[in-house]
């Protein structure tokens, strides 16, 4: 590419191919300095605050479930705790950037429901081997995506309201393909999937890292993840940069089809069994993932990593609860105030809040 | 003679260091319609918010039918009779007409709402005013104009002693305008007071009665219409006699290659057949009052805005259909509203000035953060912008730098064949103003080409080797070379 060389005042320096940046000295006394570490300190270090008050979070519930349960910090449970935030977690790292975008998937539980059903059918109805199944489940999700963006794009209908709508067109579609039935699956290709485990640590876990770290390179290193942040953050400045904010959309609403599809399967694997229902109520459970993250509903802020120790945070007190034999609803009362504690603090901080 | 509806006395308002309202009297009488006229910034809507109580006076006293009274809110003037209608319309567009007119006030029956009583009392309004609408019409769904009504007939239905608006034309197309102001010569045979704000002389000369003109916060003029003439009214407005202005047949100082060729273009209710050519090279102006409908000419030749044209070419192929296919074809724009249209606000100005354009510095769809970071370095030091760092957010700047960001930005690829600005400078601090004004001028300098659309006449004045003068949506007339001043461009707007 060339830079401009129209103006009188150009440099004339041309930037070609990696690595022969040609030397910047900025003049001091105007020009912003690239990367100056100490330039603006509140800005610079309140992001790394945030990390920290989010690790250090998770940290004090491990110590103090530690000493309040011999069984907690051991390794079998550790473990347990990953493998029961994967399905969820899988749909967080993805719902990341679809917030990011400035959007919502709500309809992410319906989609577990329907592919899991769609892999049970096509193998014990149709006879069809387990990695056909998982492809036609796969695209399924991908399908629901695209209806998804379909509604926002075309129609131009809010997100929200879409997924909203689309929650319960393919919950229902779920139950219509089994007639409400349970199918059970025996498959060792599934049976793998479920309980087999590589280098310590279950499938489903290893799924779930895999998602993150593509969804974190996404968001930091490629182009179309700056598209994101920059659509999520003005889509009409971004439209009238010259950026395809329709095309963003459509992709990143099929990449969240396709993640809520991979996290059906999962779920089927590991109960072996295919529930029309399976996945209701997991958009929320995901949604706060997020948003204890520091995600921003407001699109154009959002770190994927700290989506992560979200997700943590909530399998850590899960199974803590679990194991001091808390009644479960007395869990959901806890995830109800952690997610309510956790955004207060995160708008104070940022001065910035609901208007 | 009878006292005054509403009489203001010596009024004085500061804010701060700004002198905003000296010693002004004004004098609203029944059944008489009063224009108050000024240029921007002259007091105008600092004196009608102090009338309608939202601004309490240093000094001076205000008398309502003789009575000095202290307004403490915009309630104590509504409860003297007081009304008034805004500019921006201030309306539920989800309710009924009759909900709309009667906001507040909807007549009760065993405390329910009375919706007959409701209709009937709305009828009688609407009919007062010579408008037929259904009241039982959603008002999201009427037309601008008929809007406007409802907001005018919310303003009647209060039986006002003294109606205050405030540029009720500016969204109304010229037979709606010319149809309201007949009601309003209706409406003062009533009795009612009208003190009637506008930029549009020929309205005032055929509505008003009397005549009160601002400049810099003092009266400069105070009249019968009847006693004035449009020379008059002008330059008391400008303080100066406005140079006889010369409408000149288009020349062209640019080059010979032509770059935007537009006949005939119609926008829906703002561009009404405008024709122009712009050459390589030239900076254009297309300056207006607010509402003159220049304000939609850029979106129009970007991509970004709804048009019918007989004939609309950028380099001789028909304009482009999108900001993406203007961008490729080398259309840059800056547009008026930086923080709603022209950044992403919670970003770094590295992003900013990338916006865009990562996927040219990208190999493969991945960033290459080092030439990301050289080359946004280079543009904010070739524009000046002045920021901490890159990676600070954008919305940490100053206007006038963040207006640096979004011009930078433009040549972040190859350089634009013509940009495209809306109000390049509003916002922004007088040393930033003349860096972007230099900026322009060393492009076109180097054969680039700006069309600048502009309210701000210094600028246009300042800046552009011609301006088109636009009003109501038409090209008035055309300034060049020594009649290009800021007097001559506000005085041919009027």
């Amino acid at each position: 590419m060339n830079p401009s060389n129209q103006t009188p005042a150009t440099v004339n320096e041309t930037v070609n191919g990696a690595g022969t940046a040609p030397p910047v000295e900025p003049r001091p006394d105007t020009a912003p300095k690239p990367r100056e570490r100490d330039a603006s300190p509140v800005r610079r270090v309140l992001p790394g605050a945030q990390d920290l008050a989010l690790i250090g979070a998770l940290v004090v519930l491990c110590a103090g479930f530690t000493i309040a349960s011999p069984h907690f910090f051991t390794e079998a449970n550790l473990i347990n705790v990953l493998r029961s935030v994967a399905i969820i977690g899988t749909i967080s790292a993805i719902m990341t950037l679809v917030l990011i975008s400035g959007a919502l998937d709500l309809s992410v539980g319906s989609i577990m429901g329907i592919t899991g059903v769609l892999a049970a059918v096509m193998m014990s109805s149709f006879g069809l081997g387990p990695l056909t199944a998982c492809a036609a489940a796969l695209a399924l999700g991908v399908v629901c995506g695209l209806l998804n963006a379909f509604c926002v794009v075309r129609l131009r209908i809010n997100p929200i309201i879409v997924t909203i709508g689309t929650l319960a067109l393919f919950r229902g579609i779920a139950f219509i393909l089994t007639d409400g039935r349970e199918i059970a699956v025996r498959d060792p290709f599934f049976d793998a999937i479920g309980f087999d485990r590589w280098l310590l640590l279950p499938v489903p876990v290893w799924v779930m890292l895999a998602v993150f770290t593509m969804a974190w390179w996404i968001a930091k290193y490629s182009v179309w993840g700056r598209t994101v942040y920059s659509v999520g953050s003005n889509p009409r400045a971004s439209r009238l940069a010259g950026l395809p904010v329709d095309r963003a959309r459509v992709i990143i609403l099929a990449a969240s089809g396709l993640a809520a599809s991979v996290a059906g399967l999962l779920m089927l694997a590991q109960g072996g069994i295919a529930v029309p229902s399976a996945g209701t109520g997991y958009e929320l459970q995901v949604l706060t993932a997020v948003l204890l993250g520091g995600t921003s509903l407001a699109g154009g802020e959002g770190r994927v990593a700290r989506t992560l120790v979200g997700v943590l945070i909530i399998g850590v007190i899960n199974n803590g609860m679990t194991l001091l034999a808390v009644p479960s609803y007395y869990q959901t009362v806890a995830g109800g105030v952690l997610l309510l504690v956790a955004v207060a603090i995160d708008q104070a901080r940022r001065g910035a809040g609901y208007r | 003679m009878a006292h005054p509806a509403l009489h203001l006395k010596g009024i004085d308002k500061r804010f701060g260091g700004t002198h905003a309202v000296r010693g002004v009297h004004l004098t609203l009488r029944s059944g008489r319609v009063h224009a108050l006229l000024g240029e921007n910034g002259a007091g105008k809507s600092t004196l009608v918010k102090i009338m309608s109580g939202l601004i309490d006076p240093d000094d001076g006293t205000i008398e309502v039918g003789g009575r000095p009274m202290r307004f403490r809110g915009p309630a104590d003037a509504q409860r003297e009779g007081i009304r008034t209608v805004h500019q921006e319309l201030e309306l539920a567009p989800a309710l009924t007409v009759t909900e709309n007119v009667l906001m507040g006030q909807l007549p009760r029956r065993f405390g329910t709402v009375d919706f007959a009583a409701a209709t009937r009392r709305t009828l009688g309004v609407l009919s007062e005013l010579g408008a037929e609408l259904d009241p039982d019409a959603i008002v999201g769904s009427l037309p601008l104009a008929e809007q406007q009504l409802v907001e005018i007939a919310r303003g009647l239905a209060a039986r006002p002693k003294v109606l205050f608006l405030d540029e009720p034309t500016a969204a109304l197309t010229p037979g709606e305008a010319d149809k309201l102001l007949e009601r309003l010569r209706g409406l003062a045979a009533q009795g009612v007071a009208i003190l009637y704000i506008s930029h549009h002389l020929e309205e005032v000369l055929a509505v008003a009665d009397d005549v009160t003109v601002l400049r810099d916060g003092a009266v400069a003029l105070a009249a019968e219409v009847s006693e004035t003439d449009r020379h008059g009214i002008v330059r008391a407005m400008l303080g100066t006699d406005p140079v006889d202005s010369q409408v000149r047949p288009a020349a062209t100082p640019g080059g010979e290659e032509t770059v935007f060729e537009v006949h005939d273009l119609h926008s829906r209710r703002s561009l009404d057949g405008v024709s122009f050519r712009v050459a390589a090279g030239e900076i254009v102006g297309f300056f207006g009052l607010a509402g003159s409908g220049h304000e939609a000419i850029a979106d129009c030749l970007y991509g970004s805005g709804e048009y019918a044209a007989e004939r609309a070419t950028f380099s001789g192929n028909p304009l482009p259909a999108s900001p993406i296919e203007a961008r490729k074809r080398g259309i840059g724009y800056v547009p008026a509203d930086r923080k709603r249209d022209g950044l992403a606000l919670g970003m770094s100005v590295r992003d900013n000035i990338l916006l865009a354009n990562w996927g040219p510095l990208a190999r493969a769809g991945i960033r290459r953060q080092g030439i990301e970071t050289e080359q946004a370095a280079r543009l904010a030091r070739r524009h000046a912008v002045k920021a901490g760092s890159l990676d600070v957010p954008v919305s940490s700047l100053s206007g006038g730098n963040q207006q640096k960001v979004v011009l930078a930005r433009q040549f972040t690829g190859e350089s634009p064949k013509a940009l495209l600005l809306s109000e390049p400078t509003r916002g922004v601090d007088i040393g930033a103003k003349a860096e972007i004004h230099r900026l322009l001028a060393e492009y076109a300098d180097a054969g680039g080409t700006c069309l600048v659309t502009s309210s701000d006449a210094e600028e246009v004045a300042a800046l552009c080797d011609r301006v088109y003068v636009l009003s109501r949506g038409r090209i008035l007339t055309q300034l060049q070379a020594g009649a290009l001043t800021a007097s001559n461009l506000t005085a041919a707007a009027l």
